[in-house]
């Protein structure tokens, strides 16, 4: 199906005003929220504020502003399931086919030296992760764009296909969508542990570095992934 | 590598690498061929074996100074013999060998991480490269020594009878050392090669390793095979009468 209406919602903007601007030229209508919104419209680009949207104000420091019913049913209802697309109609829920999202610096903030654990609470998103992971649970009809580098793959794959993009894409992408929110929770739940020193699990996440012909034999398939512990 | 034998099987470790590895329908007897492969490196070693430690074994193993003993249990009376050694730990599989063994490797290497499937059993088409055919007692020797050599550190080679090891040569970085270490092991232990079976976990590149093991007994082999000089192996193994099997699966350890 055509991708009719986009979020984006990125916290890392590069190339997210060209990535906006060529989807707008295909008909996309752009939801946005904050500082996005801002740079869209400068841009001149025409955008929706979410708060308009979802026709609920920004609350509590902008920790409640995707969190939001039409946000989340307009990501989450089965396509063509005739109960989903009755109970969305019902709830006024608009399809939401594209999430470009990516989420609050938590990493670099607790990177930084002296940095109090309030500030790092703020920087844990919530919005973020739930949307990507809402619109990666529905990745048959849903595309979610964690990463800016992949902003040009799915206008490539739009263009193919007049406004789609491939399943096969939109699995891969949601694929990388769960890693990106399982890693960013691991870094949280580490960072919080290393004061608390409780029995919670070490977790490794690790990028790839590349894909082998082989492993220690021709028979065994492998992969490395460089190590930053 | 205990998921390997069916039978009972006893095999000692040392640093990972097996020191001896015997098979017999008596675990005690099992016990005195893996024993007699190698009587001084067992020392401080790890005993695996797939059968129930009974009393008999225990008292022989205790012989021994060893560290770990891994079984699928430990009956009382061979509890109460091992348990008078003092820093002797046993364990119990709780789930058998074969069930827990995972699927995915995961190394650490230079710079990283490897992540890989785990080296299990292949379907193994014995595939006759020589004049000579194998006997079916030199077919089981070659079977027997294949399953071990796949658990020694890479270069291996590993002597055999049907139901035990004789030589093993481990980690070295040529296969011709590790052929003449396996030979000078099994010279150390008062055991002889002739009639006995020659495994490498990967090809011979040269002829050398494997005239080393024939000028030692060995009257087959076994090997992946793929070198670039297979036909000078094949031709050695012929002039020796040799019977000689490629796997067409390498085995490599590090």
């Amino acid at each position: 199906m055509k991708i009719r209406r986009a979020l984006i919602s990125v916290s890392d903007k590069t190339g997210a005003a060209a990535f906006a601007r060529a989807l707008e030229r295909q008909g996309v209508d752009i939801i946005s929220t904050g500082g996005t919104a801002l740079l869209l419209r400068k841009e001149k680009i025409p955008v929706r504020e979410i708060s308009n949207f979802t026709a609920f104000p920004e609350v509590l420091d902008g920790r409640v502003k995707t969190l939001h019913p039409r946000v989340h049913g307009g990501l989450l209802y089965k396509r063509g399931n005739p109960k989903h697309e009755a109970e969305a109609r019902e709830c006024g829920f608009d399809p939401i086919d594209l999430v470009a999202v990516n989420l609050y610096p938590f990493e670099a903030t607790v990177a930084k030296r002296g940095v109090t654990l309030a500030e790092a609470i703020e920087n844990i998103d919530i919005g973020g992760p739930s949307m990507i992971r809402s619109a990666a649970k529905n990745y048959e009809s849903v595309t979610v764009v964690v990463d800016p580098a992949d902003y040009d793959t799915v206008l490539e794959s739009m263009g193919k296909h007049e406004g789609e993009t491939t399943l096969k894409l939109r699995e891969r992408l949601a694929i990388k969508a769960f890693n990106r929110t399982a890693e960013y929770d691991r870094v949280i739940a580490n960072f919080l542990n290393k004061a608390q020193r409780t029995d919670a699990s070490f977790s490794l996440s690790l990028p790839l570095a590349m894909r082998l012909r082989y492993g220690e034999n021709p028979h065994q398939d492998a992969a490395l992934y460089p190590r930053r512990i | 590598m205990i998921a390997e034998f069916e039978e009972p099987t006893v095999a000692i470790l040392k640093h990972t690498n097996p020191c001896g590895v015997g098979s017999d329908t008596d675990l005690r007897k099992a016990w005195e061929k893996a024993f007699a492969t190698d009587k001084q490196a067992p020392f401080g070693g790890i005993i695996v074996c797939n059968r129930s430690l009974n009393e008999a074994v225990a008292k022989v193993i205790s012989e021994i100074f060893s560290e770990v003993i891994i079984a699928p249990d430990f009956e009382i009376e061979a509890r109460a013999v091992l348990q008078r050694k003092k820093n002797l730990r046993l364990i119990r599989f709780l789930t058998p060998p074969k069930e827990a063994r995972p699927t995915t490797d995961v190394r650490s290497v230079c710079g990283g991480v490897l992540v890989q499937d785990a080296d299990v059993d292949c379907e193994l088409t014995p595939n006759v490269v020589t004049k000579r055919r194998p006997t079916k007692a030199e077919l089981n020797a070659m079977l027997f020594g294949w399953r071990v050599v796949k658990h020694v550190k890479s270069n291996a080679i590993v002597h055999a009878k049907a139901d035990r090891t004789l030589g093993i040569g481990a980690g070295q970085m040529s296969r011709v050392d590790a052929s003449r270490i396996a030979v000078w092991k099994a010279n150390e232990a008062g055991l002889s090669l002739k009639g006995s079976a020659v495994a490498s976990d990967a090809f011979f590149p040269f002829p050398d390793g494997l005239i080393a093991a024939a000028e030692a007994g060995a009257t087959c082999a076994i090997q992946p095979g793929g070198s670039v000089r297979d036909e000078e192996v094949i031709a050695a193994a012929n002039e020796r009468k040799m019977a000689m099997i490629f796997t067409g699966v390498r085995h490599f350890r590090h």
